[in-house]
């Protein structure tokens, strides 16, 4: 069992993730922006990061940036709607462990979940 | 310059779209993938088919946002009143406004002419405004309507309660895909602001935080068109006239030079 962090300004998106995730037994937390979550972070000091990369507050990049500083290894999974060359060069730069494409497969997520929890 | 200003103009639209719709989709996917596991528990099943429906219906709204922006519409323009248009779009959306606590007050003059404005465009504006109002006021306030004719324009005031628009927002809100919502599509306003400017009007927003924002459309007072029949006479009186003695000249020309005397310019 892992602590995850869903950081999505989507509420269905939070609900459906952390219904997924609690169902495989993790505890989840959830945080609408990336300006919350850097607060929440600090808060559950989570195992994983869920991130969706366009929020309102903090983009899902600025947010792994500053949360890089802090904690280096942490696994982050992105979930985005939208990808570009330049934000996948950032984002694996930024040794993010997988970035998946919304809509999401839920079978895909948690198979990555799996994969970052157990390369950590 | 405008070819790549256009490009970025594309370029945004594609993004902001695309946001608007795969997230729905992923809502949609995903907990149709759980309802099918969840088929033995009624409230779980109840509960996920809602949110289901939920995003089916806002991706529906997304679309036709982009659609209502995107076509060209040859303004239809008609008598108008303006009290009218506010009265019929609050009907319309009195049951949102209970649901969402939104107690709406008017303040409609009665000395606002009837004028030949767009009543449809204008009603679509008006609801884009209102429901902005509604979702800026989150667990209710008060939304004021108000009109009021000065001696050359007619002018419209929403107001709300609401959380107010920063002030570096403020100046882009017009703007097409500019969003100040974590929902949006960013063409509600940049409609509105489009169709005001089809009746030489202008849209302006002013905004304090924790209080609200007032949105007010100042439109020219325009008369109802003439009518055929008036249009046909104001015709006839500079239609040029003829010798009633002409033999080449029509009967009907020859008929009315005769009704008003041939003048010779002096």
């Amino acid at each position: 069992m892992a602590r995850i962090l869903v950081v999505d300004d989507e509420p269905n998106i939070r609900r459906l993730f952390r219904d997924e995730l609690e169902d495989e037994g993790h505890e989840i937390e959830q945080a609408g922006d990336g300006a919350e979550e850097l607060a929440e972070q600090e808060r559950t000091n989570p195992d994983l990061v869920i991130l969706d990369l366009r929020m309102p507050e903090m983009n899902g990049l600025e947010f792994l940036e500053k949360i890089r500083k802090k904690r280096p290894d942490l696994p982050v999974i992105v979930c985005t709607a939208v990808r570009g060359i330049e934000a996948d060069y950032e984002l694996w730069s930024s040794r993010v462990s997988a970035i998946l494409n919304k809509p999401v497969d839920l079978e895909t997520l948690k198979s990555e979940v799996r994969k970052a929890l157990e390369k950590s | 310059m405008i070819r790549r200003a256009k490009l970025a103009t594309v370029g945004e639209m594609a993004v902001t779209i695309a946001h608007e719709i795969r997230n729905p989709l992923t809502a949609v996917r995903g907990f149709a993938q759980r309802l099918h596991r969840k088929r033995n528990d009624p409230e779980t099943v109840h509960s996920y088919s809602k949110i289901i429906i939920q995003e089916v219906d806002r991706l529906n709204k997304v679309l036709g946002d982009v659609l209502d922006f995107a076509r060209n519409v040859d303004a239809t323009f008609g008598p108008v009143s303006l009290n009218e248009i506010v009265d019929k779009s609050i009907q319309l959306l009195r049951e949102r406004f209970g649901q969402a606590n939104v107690l709406c007050e008017t303040d409609l003059d009665p000395s606002l002419p009837v004028c030949h404005y767009d009543g449809a465009q204008l009603s679509q504006v008006l609801i884009n405004l209102m429901k902005n109002a509604a979702e800026a006021m989150e667990g209710g306030g008060v939304l004021q309507i108000k009109t009021r004719v000065t001696e050359t324009d007619c002018v419209l005031e929403v107001s709300d309660t609401g959380c107010g628009i920063p002030e570096n927002r403020l100046k882009h809100i017009f703007e097409p895909f500019f969003t100040t919502k974590v929902r949006g599509t960013g063409l509600g306003l940049a409609f509105a602001k489009r169709v005001v400017e089809e009746h030489d009007g202008k849209i302006e927003a002013e905004s304090e935080i924790d209080c609200g924002t007032t949105f007010r459309i100042t439109l020219p007072i325009k008369r109802e068109a003439p009518k055929m029949e008036e249009l046909i006479d104001s015709l006839e009186a500079v239609a040029p006239m003829v010798d009633p003695d002409d033999p080449l000249a029509s009967p009907e020309s020859r008929r009315r030079s005769a009704a008003k005397p041939w003048q010779e310019s002096s």
